[in-house]
Formats: structure tokens, C-alpha cells, sequence
């Protein structure tokens, strides 16, 4: 069974190739604008992993973490962060984050990160 | 003269004694003495001469009478018994004894007359001039008709018992007497010679006396007014002139002396003024010196603004860069994504439909062009943005472009950003990026403001910006600028426009970004004003003059 992954940003066009590519690799993909709509996915049904940019309006990525976190703490997090936000980084490190991203996002990397989390060893 | 010696004096001739040739005292007083010697020598040669002359008629008298006696003595009683014989010899005799009676006439009373002359003798009746009237003898000087010559006419009248019987006539040689008038006439001259050469020697040996010591006093006085002040007249000649001397030489040492404390006076005061002179000049150089180091001072200050500025400009393009980086980032996402998603698609030889393809392929398109108009706003916006040309725009443009160069950054710090722009809003004349500018300059603010207050950590703080575009006042268009940030203590309220004035951190702002603003709105005949409350958020509000609209 394929992972479910919840991808969390306000900018459409970030959803849109993030989201499209991940689907088109075989992971079923849930997207929300921002934190609030993101806690709603999460309540209706758990992710496996959950992509959430670090900077949006209202709740900002790092406390949509923690509160994920605290309804699935299995659920694996990958956080992606503009260009030169070290200090973003390294709270999301705190946050016991399990990978991050720089935008603009490296497919490639994104796709190793997802197959590591899906390899058996990870689970 | 008087004025002559002024001028002399005035003249200053320090080379020599000015002479003053016939007008000097030696030769006045020579000349004058001359003439009073010689007018008292005339006046004896005029008495003498006469006096002398008298004597020699007197002698040529007393001659004739001798003669006269002698010839009545003898002849009277020969006359009277008219015996003219014996007369006649008599006389003859008397002629030839005596030379210079020239002529012997007896006349008797009637005109008769016995003429003896030395040649020869006759009888003659002769006119009434020969028979004066008067009684007693006399003589005189005149010219005779008897003898053709100058005589002594002597008549001498003669009587016989109490009756006068005639005269006697006598005519005398005057050459003896024109002879010793002549030795007198000579003598006398020749004495008169002498005497005015001596007058003249003393004359001059006199004048010389009295013009020496004045000489003197002249010329020490030159050389005292030459400025040979030391110069004394030593005169002792214990007259009016000595004491006028000693007087002088008493007035010379008084202007020597003050002279001298005149020269000590002037030498201080030339000191004086030296010195004074030289702290003038030291005071000019410090002055030129302070202010060069005021010039310098302000030149650094000036430099050190510029540099502030540029700083400050600087900030705004790292500001503005961060945001463009922002917003390139967004499309940049899709661009990236779009790309790699078809590269990885077709390596790993996913089925891929034309429709799908071509929808991404436009995407990316899209997206570039997204970036590209970014790019070109941003090139405009340097280059136009601080220039003085003007036009007539919409506001709504110059705010929408400083939205989207700060709406990804907005975004990207979870900072809500709203745009409330009136449609159908009157044009305005201004650079709108220079608008642009100030927009982004209290977008910044305003960010800066919110961020500020989410740091404070109040429970719930949504932070909060909003750009309204509005009508104002009737002819004003309005841009405001609102924030729910930190507000701005009452007290900074009035100093907020002030060049550097500002309450962030050093590498934050140099507070020169509401001073510049507000110079650039009130450039374009605006105005640029604040509402803040602390704690409650700030308002900025833009109001430019409408354009007036045709047929509005």
C-alpha cells in the first residue's frame, strides 16, 4: 500500500506540481491551503507523512507541527522552508522533523525522501 | 619776507642756507647804514659848501674895500676940485699894482665916470645903473659888459664934507676865487669819496655784525628742521639776538625731548599695533582653521548622511531584494516543478498524454512570464523610481506593483496583507514608482510593526495589513496604509518625519525612510500623515491632488 501524504501550502502553484507529481508516483495525496484546513485532513484520517511549508498566514507551519504531532505522533513530518530561513531549519529540527525541503523543490530529492519513509527499515 | 622765510620753512630745504640775496638782513642793513651816512655827509657838504664860499666872497670884499679906501683916501679931494689928472694916476697906479682888479670905475653923481682898465683909461658917461641907491657898499657876482667877463662888482660910495659926490667901481678878477672854489669843490668831494667808502666798509663790517648771529639762528634752525634736532645756536653777542638764541635753543630742547617721547610713544604704539596685528592674523588663521574643520565637519557629517542614505538605500534593496527573491521563488516552484515532474516522467517512461503535457508545458510558460514581469517591474522601478519626471497615473498601479513586490514576502512571514482599492478613482500627477517607493516604504513599516507585535506574544494576534485606495477630501485621492502592529508612542508621533530619527536597531532602518517619503508625496503637492495608536496599529495615509476630470 502506497503512503498517504498531506501536503500543507498556501501557494496554489506549489500544490499543484508538488501535489501532481506525487500522485503521478503512486502516492495517494491530500493538500490543504494552510494549518486549519490541514488539522481537518488530519482529523477526518491519518497521513503517513505530512509536507508543510514552514511560512503561511495565519497559523504558521512549525505550530501546525506540534499540533499534528500531537494527533499522530507516528506521522512522519518533511518541512519546506524558503531559501536562507536557518532559523525556521532549526526549529523545525527541534520539532524532530524528518526531512526538509528548499524551495524551489528538488523532485528528486523529495522522491528519496518519500522512499525512505516508505522502505521497510524506516517502518 | 615773512612769507618768504615760511615758505622757506615749508619748503624744507635741508641742503644748505636758502639765500636771499638783496633782501637779506646784511645788505638791508649795509644799505640802510650807507644811506644814513650819506645822507648826513650831503647834508654837511651842502652846509660847508655855501659857508666856504661865503668866506671866499667875504676875502674878494674885503679886497675891494681895501682897494676902495684906498683910491677914496687918496682921490676924494682930487675929485672935488675935479684934478681928474692925479685920479687918473693914482688909479693907474693902483691897477698896475694890483692884477686882479679888472676894471677902476669912478663915477660922480650925473653918469659921469673915469674908466680905468689895465689897458687904459677914458671918460664915459654911463647909465643909472652905475649910480645905486644904496648907501652903503656892496658887492656882487655877475657877468660885466666892460670887461666881457665873470667879476666881483664892488661899488663903494664916496663923500666929501657931508655930501655924497659919486661911487667908486670896482670889478675884481674872479679867478683866484673860481680857483679856490674849485680846490674846495674838489677837496670836499674827494673827502666825501673817502668818507662813504669808509661809511660802506663800516656800513658792511656793522651790517655783518648784526646779521651774523640771525644767519646763525637761521641755519641751525634749518638743520633742526631738517630733523637734526640735537643742533644748538651759540650766539653771545648779550643782545635782543642771544636771548632770542637762548629762548630758541629752550624751545629746540623742548621738541627734542618731546620728539623723543614722541618716537618712544610711536615705537610703542607701532609695537602695539604689530602685536595687534599679529593676533589678527593668528585670529584670521584660527578662524580659517576652525572653519575648515567646520567644512570638514560638515563635509563628514554630509558624507556620513550620504552614507546613511546609501546605507539606508541599501537596506531598501536588500529589503526589496529579499522581496523579489520571494516573489521569483513562487513562479520559480512551479517553473522547477512542472520541468522536473515531465524529465523524471520521461525517464522513467510514464505515460504522458498531449493534453496533460501541453497543459504543464503552459504552466511553465506562464509561470516565466510571471517571472519576467517581475524582472522588468524591478529593472523600471530602479531606474525610474527618485526621478523627477511626472505623469498622470492611476494610484491603484503604483499600489498593486508594491503589493506584489512584498505580497510573497507577506505571505512567506504569515502576515496577512489586504488590498482594498476603490475602482474609478481621478488620476494623479507623479513618478509612480517614486509612489511606488513610498508605498513599499510603509508597507515595510507596517510589516516590521506586525512582526513587532506578534513578538510580544499576545494570545491570538493575527497580524494584520491593509492597503486601502480611496477617495478623499473633495480633489484628493488617498492611499492608506493600515497596520494592527505596535503603534508609535505619543511622544515619538511628531519626530517619526524627522531624518534619522528611529527606534529600530542599527542594521534595521537609519529612519530616514518616513522623511525621504514624506519629502517625495509634498514633491508632488501631497501630504503624507500619521494616526498611531500604541499598542492598537498605525495609519499612514497618502493624499495626492485629483486631477480634475473632464465633465466631473
Amino acid at each position: 500500500m502506497s503512503l498517504r501524504v498531506l501536503l500543507v501550502d498556501d501557494e496554489e502553484i506549489v500544490r499543484q506540481t508538488i501535489g501532481d507529481y506525487m500522485s503521478e508516483c503512486g502516492y495517494q495525496v491530500e493538500t490543504a491551503v494552510d494549518g486549519y484546513q490541514a488539522l481537518e485532513v488530519l482529523q477526518r484520517q491519518a497521513c503517513d507523512v505530512a509536507l508543510i511549508d514552514v511560512r503561511m498566514p495565519g497559523m504558521d507551519g512549525l505550530e501546525l507541527l506540534a499540533r499534528a504531532r500531537q494527533m499522530h505522533p507516528e506521522m512522519s513530518m518533511i518541512v519546506i522552508t524558503g531559501h536562507g530561513d536557518p532559523e525556521m531549519e532549526s526549529q523545525a529540527r527541534e520539532q524532530k522533523a524528518a526531512g526538509f525541503l528548499i524551495k524551489p523543490v528538488n523532485l528528486r530529492q523529495l522522491d528519496g525522501l518519500l522512499q525512505q519513509l516508505e522502505s521497510p527499515a524506516h517502518s | 619776507m615773512d612769507e618768504r622765510d615760511d615758505s622757506a620753512v615749508k619748503s624744507r630745504r635741508p641742503s644748505g642756507l636758502r639765500s636771499f640775496g638783496l633782501r637779506s638782513i646784511l645788505v638791508r642793513t649795509a644799505v640802510l647804514s650807507w644811506v644814513v651816512v650819506t645822507l648826513a655827509l650831503s647834508v654837511f657838504i651842502g652846509i660847508i659848501i655855501p659857508y666856504q664860499e661865503g668866506i671866499l666872497e667875504g676875502q674878494l670884499k674885503s679886497t675891494a674895500e681895501v682897494v676902495a679906501t684906498s683910491i677914496d683916501q687918496v682921490t676924494v679931494s682930487s675929485i672935488v676940485v675935479e684934478d681928474y689928472s692925479s685920479v687918473i694916476e693914482h688909479c693907474l697906479k693902483v691897477v698896475g699894482e694890483r692884477p686882479e682888479v679888472l676894471y677902476l670905475v669912478i663915477t660922480r653923481r650925473g653918469g659921469f665916470s673915469l674908466v680905468h682898465r689895465p689897458d687904459g683909461w677914458s671918460y664915459q658917461q654911463l647909465e643909472e645903473w652905475w649910480q645905486p641907491e644904496e648907501e652903503r657898499p656892496s658887492g656882487l657876482l655877475m657877468d660885466s659888459e666892460l670887461v666881457g667877463q665873470e667879476v666881483y662888482h664892488f661899488s663903494y660910495p664916496f663923500s666929501y664934507s657931508g655930501i655924497d659926490w659919486g661911487w667908486i667901481h670896482i670889478g675884481l678878477s674872479l679867478a683866484q676865487f673860481q680857483e679856490d672854489r674849485r680846490v674846495i669843490y674838489t677837496q670836499t668831494i674827494a673827502l666825501g669819496l673817502v668818507c662813504m667808502l669808509a661809511a660802506s666798509l663800516v656800513a658792511l663790517f656793522f651790517a655783518r655784525r648784526v646779521s651774523r648771529p640771525i644767519r646763525q639762528l637761521h641755519e641751525v634752525t634749518e638743520r633742526i628742521a631738517a630733523g637734526e634736532l640735537e643742533a644748538r645756536a651759540e650766539i653771545a653777542t648779550g643782545d635782543e639776538v642771544e636771548g632770542l638764541a637762548a629762548s630758541f635753543n629752550r624751545m629746540t630742547e623742548a621738541l627734542r625731548k618731546s620728539h623723543v617721547e614722541l618716537e618712544i610713544r610711536v615705537e610703542e604704539r607701532t609695537a602695539e599695533l604689530r602685536a595687534t596685528n599679529v593676533r589678527l592674523l593668528t585670529e584670521i588663521q584660527e578662524r580659517q582653521r576652525a572653519e575648515e574643520a567646520q567644512q570638514m565637519a560638515e563635509r563628514e557629517l554630509e558624507e556620513q548622511r550620504s552614507l546613511r542614505l546609501r546605507s539606508d538605500r541599501l537596506r531598501s534593496l536588500g529589503e526589496m531584494a529579499a522581496g523579489i527573491a520571494h516573489e521569483l521563488n513562487q513562479p520559480l516552484v512551479g517553473v522547477r516543478g512542472l520541468a522536473e515532474h515531465i524529465l523524471i516522467g520521461i525517464e522513467r517512461g510514464w505515460e504522458l498524454d498531449e493534453e496533460t503535457l501541453q497543459e504543464r508545458m503552459k504552466s511553465v510558460v506562464e509561470q516565466a512570464d510571471r517571472m519576467v514581469h517581475i524582472i522588468e517591474h524591478v529593472r523600471r522601478f530602479a531606474r525610474e523610481a527618485g526621478k523627477t519626471k511626472v505623469e498622470e497615473v492611476q494610484v491603484n498601479g503604483a499600489v498593486e506593483a508594491g503589493l506584489e513586490m512584498l505580497e510573497a514576502q507577506f505571505r512567506a512571514h504569515g502576515l496577512g496583507l489586504e488590498a482594498e482599492l476603490a475602482e474609478g478613482l481621478p488620476t494623479v500627477v507623479v513618478n509612480a514608482y517614486s509612489l511606488e517607493e513610498v508605498v513599499l516604504n510603509l508597507l515595510s513599516n507596517a510589516r516590521d510593526a506586525v512582526q513587532a507585535q506578534r513578538g510580544l506574544g499576545g494570545d491570538g494576534f493575527v497580524p494584520e495589513v491593509v492597503v486601502r485606495s480611496l477617495m478623499g477630501d473633495p480633489g484628493w485621492v488617498q492611499v492608506e496604509v493600515e497596520d494592527n502592529g505596535t503603534g508609535i508612542p505619543t511622544e515619538n508621533v511628531q519626530r517619526v518625519f524627522d531624518p534619522f530619527f528611529t527606534t529600530k536597531d542599527p542594521d534595521r532602518g537609519t529612519g530616514l525612510g518616513l522623511s525621504v517619503s514624506r519629502s517625495i508625496i509634498e514633491e508632488f503637492g501631497g501630504g503624507l500623515e500619521l494616526r498611531s495608536e500604541p499598542g492598537e496599529g498605525t495609519k499612514a495615509t497618502i493624499s495626492l491632488p485629483a486631477v480634475e476630470q473632464m465633465g466631473d
